[in-house]
């Protein structure tokens, strides 16, 4: 009886110990091109290919040059501001939009509610290349090119057709609290705001997680947008435009600081946030 | 309810305007009239101006929109020669690229007004009835608070809707279109026409020169989108898995490590990866140095391999996804049935087969339908780690690495074949439209109550 | 609750007034850009103008512009970075927000031309540059007899090495230079095109006729060409041949490799490899199997273009024109080192100086180069060709498939339109 236990718990701590070890691997693969790009950001010699991964020196020269923006044609700062506007703005906004349709879609009934569910899948499985063009001269009719709000309207409008996570929430929360406060005389607009909101919190996190961290990531559709007008750029378009076949190699370590610098705010924020991130994307379909 | 007692009763527009008062039969060429004969002063003007600022539209542009969209514009622009300054001097012609996309949107306009006019119309009538069963007509105020209530779908919608329309619709019917006419390479405007040529380019892209490369193409598509999804689900559950077996410390950590690559923007991490594999980077200088190979491994060079990395490259990006999320499913899994399980004698693989894993699949079937076709849209992966290669010369202006989406983005950069790419675009929304309608037909999590 | 349609109207009419404001807005303009009269403002040297420069020449035009406003005090000029090589996108994206005046390759003027995004510099200008350039610059900038843009810089590919492995008497047979050093270079990956597409030019062969401009001038399903994917084929056996695409320059400094082929834009870079041990020489012999022949590149020259579409043309011709004069030159020469295309910008004694300039110019003449074609099918020409050239190399082409594929090429480069 003792033998066995004590084969049980080695075997148990051999297991324990094999799962640790895969874990260190797998941590030391997903954690290599990133402290790849953390070195290479101080790395002092040499262009975008180097044979070697540890830099021969160092120095900050490649952050400093960034940040100056010496030569004035890359002028990173202003950029992270614009980034972090039109991140704030249709953060803001696509959460209100996004929330409002699966609100909708998922407690109020109407006659083309079932259809429009279908409709609205399919509508965003077109390939947005050639639909860009057409939306630019959309916004240029609107005489909205190359502005901030103009990325902000995209990226908010874009909201109205993601709303399948929310709505699945908001299907979990029982229809009985609406009901009773309905008979409490309340209209729909008290229960959206009184009850059914403040449950909601996880998925309204959620949401505005997602659609802040957008903006830093979108490179090309952005691009067409602004075109050359290179001081409202994001960071992600600003960044992309710096690797040009003429420049990349030249730029690629300031290019990798600006990575770093935009890369730590997001990575602390989305830490900070990654229980929300879980509730919100499971909880829709727990019941 | 209310809806279905009203439904019953309508009256026909016939009846109406036989029937109806002069306000009601008004309505049928003045919009609202009805409403101001019956004292709802807001909701006529409403209407009101609708039809004049649609008629003013229409006779200043909408005419010539609609009417341009039949040839998408005739004149050539051209250069004429100036005397006084002695160089040429441009006369502009058609723009047959805004003739398309504004003629569409004009009869997007038409089509809303139409509707406007029947929704004028249901107004009137909907006064006649009122009228006729001897109850009050509604007024402002009770018009207004229906908008919080009944109605509050409206309220919440249609600024949405709106931006849909503008930015979804309109580009996208703007886009089929593209693929009925002959805008390639050398009808680019503003110089060049082009027209309607109906459906030559289907033909071409499916049974023509194309077809030799679509073919390959959609097949590398659907075999990528299958392993990218099922790699990513499969690891990043075991991921989940191992982090959360018991007696294992610092979890957090462990997560966090993990969470971090999805914090780091896409078009960084992947660049990186293109740097990272290439012939020449660190990942093969290192393993030379250490005398593991001694010439470089062709990750991203060879087509075999290319792809075989593309995939791998892609689990170091969704795995950290699938994890978070299955570790939010395992933590709420039902605990007391996984210890009436070992109870049982089950042991730890039964366990996950029977009890653990279904449950995840379940509650992440959409998530994963998504993902599906997420995969074979996925421009980013290819087009910043590969960027379509290696080349194949048996292709059409695609690389061996090209999924459907990058060959489309391709063919109107780089050959600007702007059709082609339009009837890609449409195979590509059929392939994935009809399996998504299938799959939200067919899976339980979808079923809503 | 009983106005169902109440709602339906709130939606309609925000909709439709949208619509009114976005199609107003359109309508006014698509009415303006089918009216025929001719562009009013422009006639006189005065603007607003809006120039695309590539990133790295912005100080140094910069200063020119100034020079220019200052001589011109009613054209007031903005710099903008931009991407040469992506002209024909960005400018096609919407003629009326691009640039007035851009920097861009040669071999995108046929297309850009064909789609109306091209001005033509005009009679006068057209004699200037006649006058002023070398042939093949002004070559390269006519298009079915007209002429299309200013040119301001030839390129052509030359051979850089490490003079401390290879002597200047190696590096003229490619056979020599791989067996005494190692050559890198990229048959087998992408933008191989552009470097070894020469060779069937080299092997007497023709692409797009001998002015670039012939859609049926493409001869390589020959022997010739044949002969030319067999030497390609069998430079993977060549052990002072490393295929090398985006590393060659840190092979190049590590010693990894002792000669490649680059354009005048890598001079700086080879300079901070190689230090003191950097030579440049014009391209060398190459033997396809009936004796030395001389291994050819392609030319490219670098253009201003104007934008057809334009508000004041007359001062942005001049804009382009100053901008392509020698002074400009000699500064882009300095600061850039572009390889200037004025004959008297030549002559000068620091160009005549420069090792890299010098081989750019020797290279530039008939017996070196050929100009880049330019008619607008060349961008269906530049895929298949790297991919001829790859799958050549990696041994995916057998050499029983040569003629049958080089036949396809020829035949799918050669068709108008679908």
């Amino acid at each position: 009886m003792e033998a066995k236990t004590t084969n049980y718990r080695a075997k148990k701590r051999n297991t324990r110990f094999l799962v640790y070890a895969i874990l260190i691997i797998m941590s030391i693969i997903w954690l290599f091109p990133i402290v790849w790009i953390v070195l290479t950001s101080f790395r002092a010699e040499g262009g975008a290919f180097v044979p070697y991964i540890m830099p021969k020196s160092f120095t900050l020269s490649n952050y400093t040059k960034l940040l100056s923006d010496s030569t004035g044609n890359f002028p990173f700062v202003r950029w992270f501001i614009n980034t972090f506007v039109v991140a704030t703005f249709s953060c803001l906004l696509s959460t209100f939009i996004t929330i409002a349709m699966a609100y909708s879609l998922s407690r109020l009934r109407f006659k083309m509610r079932r259809p429009f569910l279908k409709i609205a899948l399919v509508l965003n499985m077109f390939p947005g290349f050639m639909s860009m063009i057409a939306v630019y001269y959309i916004l240029k009719a609107l005489d909205l090119t190359q502005s901030l709000v103009a990325l902000v309207l995209i990226y908010s409008a874009g909201a109205a057709l993601g709303f399948y996570v929310a709505k699945g929430f908001f299907d979990t929360i029982p229809m009985a609290l609406d009901e009773s406060a309905m008979i409490d005389g309340a209209n729909k607009w008290q229960i959206f705001t009184k009850i059914t909101l403040p449950l909601s919190k996880p998925i309204i996190v959620y949401t505005a997680l997602m659609a802040f961290m957008g903006p830093w990531m979108d490179f090309i559709f952005a691009k067409i947008i602004m075109g050359d007008d290179v001081k409202d750029y994001t960071v992600a378009i600003g960044l992309y435009s710096m690797m040009t076949k003429t420049t990349a190699n030249s730029l690629f370590m300031s290019f990798t600081a600006g990575c770093v610098l935009i890369a730590i705010p997001i990575t602390l924020l989305f830490i900070y946030m990654q229980k929300y991130y879980v509730e919100g994307i499971t909880s829709g379909s727990v019941k | 309810m209310f809806k279905k007692r009203y439904g019953e009763q309508h009256i026909t527009y016939r009846e109406l305007f036989k029937k109806g008062d002069i306000g009601m039969k008004l309505s049928f060429i003045i919009m609202g009239a009805a409403n101001f004969a019956n004292k709802q002063i807001l909701k006529g003007c409403i209407f009101l101006a609708v039809e004049i600022g649609f008629f003013a539209w229409f006779i200043q542009n909408g005419i010539h929109a609609l009417a341009m969209l039949q040839t998408l514009g005739t004149k050539k622009q051209g250069l004429h020669y100036d005397t006084n300054l002695g160089i040429d001097v441009l006369q502009k012609g058609d723009n047959s690229m805004l003739l398309l996309l504004f003629g569409i949107a004009a009869i997007l306009l038409c089509i809303v007004m139409i509707s406007m006019y029947i929704i004028n119309l249901r107004s009137a009538r909907h006064i006649y009835e009122t009228k006729a069963a001897g109850e009050p007509v509604a007024t402002l105020k009770q018009d207004l608070s229906s908008l919080v209530n009944e109605r509050f779908h409206i309220t919440l919608m249609t600024v949405p809707l709106l931006g849909v329309l503008f930015f979804t619709i309109l580009p996208l019917l703007y886009m089929i279109s593209i693929a009925f006419t002959n805008y390639d390479h050398v009808h680019l405007p503003p110089k060049n026409l082009f027209t309607w040529v109906g459906f030559s380019n289907f033909g071409n892209v499916i049974t023509g020169d194309m077809a030799s490369t679509f073919f390959p193409v959609l097949s590398w598509t659907l075999i990528w989108a299958v392993f990218a999804t099922i790699t990513c689900f499969f690891f990043g559950v075991i991921l989940a898995l191992l982090i959360n077996t018991k007696g294992i410390k610092l979890k957090k950590m462990w997560r966090t490590i993990f969470v971090i690559t999805i914090a780091v923007p896409q078009f960084v991490s992947l660049l990186v990866m293109h740097n990272l594999l290439n012939d020449a980077g660190p990942i093969n200088a290192m393993l030379k140095n250490w005398g593991v190979i001694s010439t470089s491994i062709p990750f991203l060079s060879d087509p075999t391999l290319a792809k075989f990395s593309i995939i791998m490259v892609n689990m170091w990006i969704g795995i950290p996804t699938t994890m978070l999320i299955s570790t939010g499913i395992i933590q709420n899994l039902d605990q007391e049935q996984i210890e009436a399980a070992e109870m049982d004698g089950a042991n730890k693989f039964q366990i996950f087969k029977s009890i653990t894993f279904p449950q995840i699949l379940f509650v992440m079937m959409p998530s994963l339908i998504q993902q599906f076709i997420g995969n074979i849209n996925n421009f980013n992966v290819i087009f910043l780690l590969t960027g379509g290669g290696p080349s194949n010369s048996n292709y059409y202006g695609a690389g061996s690495t090209d999924l459907l989406v990058t060959w489309l983005y391709n063919l109107t950069v780089n050959t600007m074949d702007y059709n082609l790419a339009s009837v890609i675009g449409i195979l590509i929304f059929i392939l994935s439209a009809v399996f998504s309608l299938w799959a939200y037909t067919h899976t339980n999590s979808y079923k809503e109550g | 609750m009983k106005k169902k349609n109440w709602k339906k109207l709130l939606l309609g009419s925000l909709i439709v007034s949208m619509s009114l404001m976005t199609l107003a807005g359109c309508g006014s303009k698509s009415s303006s850009s089918s009216d025929s009269k001719p562009v009013a403002g422009g006639t006189e040297m005065k603007g607003d103008i809006k120039v695309w420069i590539d990133t790295e020449h912005v100080a140094a035009i910069k200063s020119q512009v100034k020079k220019f406003e200052k001589s011109n005090p009613k054209i007031h000029v903005t710099v903008k970075s931009g991407s040469s090589a992506d002209a024909m996108k960005d400018v096609s994206k919407d003629p009326e927000k691009a640039a007035d005046v851009f920097m861009m390759p040669h071999d995108q003027i046929g297309q850009m031309a064909e789609a109306g995004l091209l001005y033509p510099v005009g009679k006068k200008n057209t004699t200037t540059i006649k006058d002023n350039d070398i042939q093949s610059a002004v070559d390269g900038v006519t298009y079915k007899g007209k002429v299309y843009g200013f040119p301001y810089g030839v390129e052509s590919q030359v051979l850089y090495y490490n003079k401390s492995k290879l002597s200047a008497e190696d590096v003229k047979s490619w056979d020599t230079m791989t067996s005494k050093g190692k050559l890198g270079t990229n048959f087998g990956d992408a933008g191989a095109n552009y470097i070894f597409a020469p060779l069937f030019l080299s092997n007497g062969d023709q692409i797009y006729g001998s002015n670039g401009e012939d859609l049926k001038g493409t001869n390589i399903n020959n022997e010739q060409g044949v002969q030319v994917l067999q030497w390609i084929a069998s430079q993977k056996q060549n052990k002072g041949v490393v295929q090398t695409s985006d590393a060659a320059l840190s092979n190049l400094q590590s010693g990894k490799i002792d000669a490649f082929l680059s354009g005048p834009w890598s001079k700086n870079d080879v300079k901070k490899a190689l230090g003191k041990n950097m030579a440049v020489a014009a391209y060398p012999t190459v033997n396809f199997g009936n004796g030395d022949t001389q291994m050819k590149a392609f030319l490219g020259v670098k253009v201003y273009g104007v934008n057809q579409q334009t508000k004041s043309p007359v001062a942005s011709l001049a804009l382009a024109k100053y901008l392509s004069n020698e002074a400009t030159q000699k500064v882009e020469f300095e600061k850039n080192g572009v390889v200037p295309t004025n004959k008297k910008a030549q002559a000068l004694s620091e160009v005549q100086k420069d090792q890299t300039a010098k081989s750019v110019l020797e290279m530039s003449d008939a017996n070196h180069t050929v100009v880049m074609p330019k008619l607008p099918e060349i961008i269906s020409f530049w895929p298949p060709m790297d991919s001829l050239i790859n799958d050549t190399y990696k041994g995916k082409i057998k050499s029983s498939q040569y003629q049958d594929k080089l036949n396809k090429f020829v035949k799918d480069t050669s068709k108008k339109s679908k």
